[in-house]
């Protein structure tokens, strides 16, 4: 017979669920769903006054056709040099991550360490300080200039004019030095997880290192490589820090269109409808992208 | 040693054939003088302790590691330096390692893909082969939803199916449990018979080894002590080590007596004290040291009678019960222990514990190896010496890898701190936070709802804080970075000596990155949200103090309580939007120009229309200060900027817009133009007088632009609803100390705002004593009258203007 006690115990266990869940819930209600709302009820009101937060909430749906025609070519942009900067990151990052994980034998945290430690100082000294490596009369160009490549470079659109400072070459080159560590690390811990008995079974199975390296360690590389191009791509989208220290001013991306219509002009809902269409495109192009790589098969 | 017992199969070579086999890691020989002929179809055991380098061999004949010297054939066909990938030889690993991204049948048909067998035909055989290890339901399933007994034979299958010139099994049932290892090689067995393939099967457990085998290869040490049946290997071990290892057994030391025979009749004098029959002396002479074998089955106990040359008697010590067999642990002396195994079905009173039993056995029970054993007695009843059989000697199988010493590390590149010098500063800095600030407006936004008055905020404000708090042990003060003087060199900067002179608790932050970004973040934030700001003294460029003002979120300077304010220059009495400087008191004033850098222009600049020279395109900069950008250009045009029209100021944009789609304007920059006027990406650019007067660089050089400069300047605010603004007056009041501002201006070097600087920067001597000559720190009236505030806008202008300047840069 149940007594009282063994009621309440009952009782609480039912609850307890809830109250386990109940801090992650707050914090995706306050963190994630307050602020989209907000931002939301921004992007659909009228402008008021110049540099104030307040705003008229409208129901202005133009906004986003308004901002979508007006800095289109700032969008697509941005989203054209975050496509490129994913490509060279997961170019560079597999070998790199590769031969850490495979190769680097003891060495494998130090070029892990050394991979990292850039990243202990602020992103904005980093950028800042490709505007001497990238220099007129910085070192890459010393290098092409002693080499006679200057002509090379200009035909491939690699340098405009025999410069690299203010190109969208310089601007990618940045991206891509910056998101590397982001695009290394996940696959760096998903090779690192593949067994490497693995590869001796395939040599065993008549399987030259080409074709395991297509059959066996890319498939199974791939949840990282999803990870890593994601945190590449998305961020990427967004920066114009880049753009802004090591950019052409000709050629404006999104997210510096963002954050000078919130900070600068402070035209709110404009930027807050922008926000959202840059999110609604990434999000649409990652779920066909997830569904390409078909990688809730794999993880 | 050679392989005489190999069974040859006619008209054709063996399978796998060792000849004169070493391997060595480093200094360690982990395999010598292996020889090895393995025939077709045979089921053929690698035996020994781990370390033994059995494993090792089994990866010569793989392919994984190639023999130091020797070499390895299969059928007849030297491979020994011939990848894995082009061996027909197939393995099935310890661990099984089947791919965990593919399925069962995909996993099988691995190999046949490789060699390209159309996918149809690949997938058949697969299936095929899952049927003969009864697995073909599980087929479309992943290996982790596979049982570890399952997994095994998903291996064997996938190895099979390739039908390969000798399968090779490293260890393959070491991960099961004891049932199903015993069910496994039966299954193993059946399987081999079934496809007829040769296996090599490595084994540490003799038992495995012995129940499958068609023929052993026993191993110790790197080498191989005996090849043989595992009937010859029981029964005839070639050595102690190979009597010990295998099976159980009773091994004791002894000399062969004299006078005997090599073979009948022969004797040996055992240490424990007897003499025994033995059939032959395994080639010893008499008195050479031997060591008898006697199997624990082959011993039988008595009550009593014994048999000359033909038994000992002993105490038994313990009986192990062990279902199919008892044991019996017997004492032959105090040093020497034997085992005898006995069915259950003869336990009689004798067999217990305490009697003392006589054992004989059958003539040719005692089986004479040469040497000395260094175990006496039973090889299963002392600990210590079980460990030293099993563990041969260093443990290589496992632990010799590929000894990869890679070349020197690469070098990271870290970068130099660029310097970051006072004022504006990294407008990049400013939208980094950008986020942040984004977050803070939206939480007021989202109290806020619908419109309001600014003098709703203002009121809201002032509520709050109740106008000026009075607090005079506090202080928080917000500044630009680098804008006030330091403690270096043991001499103590402003803000230390204004704690140690007035006790006041100061907090100084340097958080102030841009204007518009601190108006967000600092003002709008709280002051609409009817909060006061944290701060009780703020630094705005003029413009902004008067956007502040017109906003009502400043309170009056408490002069009645800044004796020193009688020190400020004049003329920032007279502004139109303060009239007497009610709610503002300059902190730093400043010159804007240009900067040139002469190693890239190749002349002197005097006019800022020479920014536009076609011969410098791509090599300026502007900035993204607008009113620095727009005045500048305005004064080339001949047009006033301190009394900006619509059309004056269109008119610069229309210049500004035309250079920067022409490729004149290279970057607009905050104060972040240093590292390009240094590194000659920029051969001229607008720049703020103090930045370049500590330019390390002597190549660049500031220029006041013929046609005039414009002039800006900062101030000090007290924002509505501060807490503590006796303790901010008293701030004030210091900083308008000559003396005190003297020490600033020699730091920061701009233009200060305080009257007696020149005088106390005299005083000061030295390179301070310099500054006070320096036009950019104390301008004349000549200079005083070419420069320009850039003048007021209406808001509808202001906010047009901005919009298109935001455009052209880049916005």
């Amino acid at each position: 017979m149940a007594t009282d006690a063994d009621d309440r115990t009952l009782r609480r266990a039912r609850w307890t669920p809830y109250l386990l869940s109940a801090p992650g819930l707050a914090v995706i209600y306050f963190f994630f769903l307050v602020p989209l709302v907000t931002l939301m009820k921004i992007a659909l009101s009228n402008r008021t006054e110049r540099g104030s937060s307040r705003v008229d909430f409208a129901w202005q749906w133009g906004n986003f056709s308004d901002s979508y025609n007006e800095f289109s070519s700032q969008l697509w942009r941005g989203l054209t040099y975050a496509a490129i900067t994913t490509v060279l990151c997961l170019l560079l990052a597999y070998p790199l991550a590769y031969f850490i994980a495979f190769k680097a034998g003891r060495w494998r945290n130090l070029l892990l360490g050394l991979v990292m430690v850039p990243f202990f100082t602020s992103f904005l000294l980093r950028t800042i300080a490709w505007q001497s490596l990238f220099a007129d009369n910085g070192p890459i160009l010393g290098v092409a200039d002693a080499l006679s490549l200057q002509g090379l470079l200009d035909t491939l659109g690699i340098t405009t004019d025999g410069k690299i400072m203010n190109t969208p070459t310089a601007v990618i080159g940045g991206l891509t030095y910056n998101f590397l560590p982001f695009a290394l690390l996940p696959i760096y811990v998903s090779l690192e997880k593949i067994p490497t008995n693995l590869f001796d079974a395939a040599s065993d199975l008549y399987s030259p290192f080409a074709s395991t390296f297509r059959r066996v360690i890319l498939p199974m590389s791939l949840p990282g490589v999803f990870a890593g191009t994601l945190l590449t791509f998305i961020p990427a989208s967004g920066d114009f820090i880049n753009q802004h220290l090591l950019g052409d001013v000709q050629k404006p991306v999104i997210g510096g269109a963002i954050q000078s219509r919130f900070l600068q002009a402070g035209d709110f809902p404009t930027a807050a409808a922008m926000s959202l269409v840059l999110m609604l495109i990434i999000t649409v192009m990652v779920l066909v992208y997830s569904r390409f790589l078909g990688t809730d098969d794999l993880v | 040693m050679t392989d005489p017992s190999a069974p040859e199969a006619p008209g054709a070579a063996a399978a796998v054939v060792l000849r004169d086999v070493r391997k060595e890691f480093g200094s360690y020989v982990a395999v010598e003088h292996a020889d090895l002929t393995i025939a077709k179809g045979e089921f053929f055991s690698l035996l020994g302790p781990s370390g033994c380098g059995k494993t090792t061999l089994l990866k010569m004949i793989a392919g994984f590691e190639h023999p130091t010297s020797g070499a390895v054939l299969l059928e007849g066909e030297d491979v020994s330096s011939v990848p894995p990938y082009k061996r027909n030889v197939n393995t099935v690993f310890q661990q099984y390692a089947l791919f965990p991204h593919m399925t069962i049948v995909d996993n099988v048909a691995f190999g046949l893909r490789s060699k390209k067998v159309p996918s149809a035909e690949a997938r058949k055989r697969a299936m095929e082969m899952l049927d003969l290890v009864k697995l073909a339901e599980f087929a479309g399933r992943r290996p982790v939803q596979l049982s570890g007994g399952q997994q095994q034979r998903v291996a064997l299958a996938r190895a099979l199916v390739n039908m390969p010139v000798a399968l090779l099994l490293d260890e393959p049932l070491a991960a099961l449990d004891l049932k199903l290892r015993e069910a496994m090689q039966i299954e193993l067995k059946r399987i081999q018979r079934d496809v007829g393939i040769t296996f090599v099967f490595v084994t540490h457990d003799q038992g495995e080894a012995l129940t499958m085998s068609d023929r052993i290869a026993v191993m110790s040490r790197g080498r191989v002590e005996q090849i043989g049946t595992p009937a010859e290997i029981y029964d005839s071990p070639a050595s102690i080590f190979v009597a010990g290892f295998i099976g159980s057994a009773n091994l004791l030391p002894g000399r062969v007596s004299a006078g005997g025979g090599l073979d009948k009749g022969a004797k040996v004098d055992l240490a424990v004290g007897s003499t025994i029959d033995v059939p032959t002396t395994g080639g010893v002479e008499a008195g050479g040291d031997v060591t008898v074998m006697i199997r624990p089955e082959r011993l039988v106990p008595n009550d009593g009678e014994t048999v000359p040359g033909r038994s000992f008697v002993g105490e038994i010590q313990e009986v192990i019960y062990q279902g199919s067999e008892i044991r019996l642990i017997v004492d032959l002396d105090p040093e020497t222990e034997i085992i005898v195994s006995i069915d259950p079905d003869h336990a009689t009173e004798l067999t217990r514990a305490g009697n003392l039993v006589t054992l004989t056995w059958a003539p040719d029970a005692p089986f004479v190896m040469p040497g000395r054993s260094a175990i006496i007695g039973a090889t299963t009843t002392d600990l210590d010496e079980v460990e030293a059989t099993m563990v041969g000697a260093l443990d290589a199988d496992d632990d010799v890898t590929d000894p990869t010493d890679d070349g020197p590390a690469p070098e990271t590149l870290a970068p130099p701190p660029p310097r970051i010098s006072r004022r504006n500063v990294l407008v990049g800095g400013g939208v980094a936070v950008a986020g942040a600030v984004g977050a803070v407006l939206l939480s007021s936004i989202g109290d806020g709802g619908g419109s309001s008055s600014t003098a709703g905020g203002a009121a809201a404000a002032g509520e709050a804080g109740g106008g000026l708090g009075q607090g005079a042990d506090q202080l928080r003060v917000i500044n630009w970075t680098e804008y006030i003087d330091v403690t270096e060199e043991g001499e103590q900067g402003t803000i230390d000596r204004f704690k140690a002179d007035t006790g006041i608790d100061i907090d100084y932050s340097e958080s102030w990155n841009d204007n518009n970004e601190a108006y967000g973040k600092e003002f709008v934030a709280y002051l609409e949200a009817g909060r006061s700001t944290p701060w009780d003294i703020a630094m705005p460029t003029y413009w902004l103090t008067q956007r502040l003002m017109e906003r009502e979120w400043l309170a009056p300077i408490p002069y009645n309580l800044i004796p020193n304010y009688a020190n400020i220059d004049p003329q920032y009495m007279n502004l139109a939007w303060d009239p007497g400087g009610k709610f503002n008191l300059p902190w730093q004033a400043g010159v804007t120009g240009f900067a040139y850098n002469i190693a890239e222009t190749g002349r002197e600049l005097r006019s800022i229309n020479e920014l536009f020279d076609p011969e410098l395109a791509g090599k300026i900069g502007f900035f993204t200060e607008m009113r620095d950008s727009i005045g500048l250009v305005m004064l080339g045009q001949g047009n006033d900027p301190a009394n900006p029209t619509e059309d004056t100021i269109n008119e610069a944009l229309d210049r500004i817009e035309q250079a920067n789609a022409d490729g004149q304007i290279r970057r607009f920059t905050g104060n972040d133009y240093l590292q390009d006027i240094q590194n000659g990406n920029f051969a001229a650019c607008i720049a703020w007088s103090g930045d370049i007067a500590q330019s390390s660089n002597p190549d660049v050089r500031f220029v006041f632009p013929e046609e005039g400069a414009m002039s800006w300047f900062d101030t000090m605010v007290i924002p509505v609803g501060a807490a503590n603004g006796v303790a901010a007056a008293r701030f004030m009041d210091y900083v308008y100390d000559p003396e005190v501002a003297a020490r600033i201006a020699a730091y920061v070097q701009f233009i200060s705002p305080v009257r007696g600087v020149r005088e106390e920067l005299e005083k000061l001597g030295g390179d301070a004593a310099a500054l006070a000559e320096s036009p950019l720190l104390f301008p004349g009236d000549e200079e005083k009258a070419r420069m320009f505030v850039f003048g007021d806008m209406s808001e509808e202008l202001d906010e047009q203007v901005t919009d298109r300047f935001l455009t052209i840069t880049g916005g």
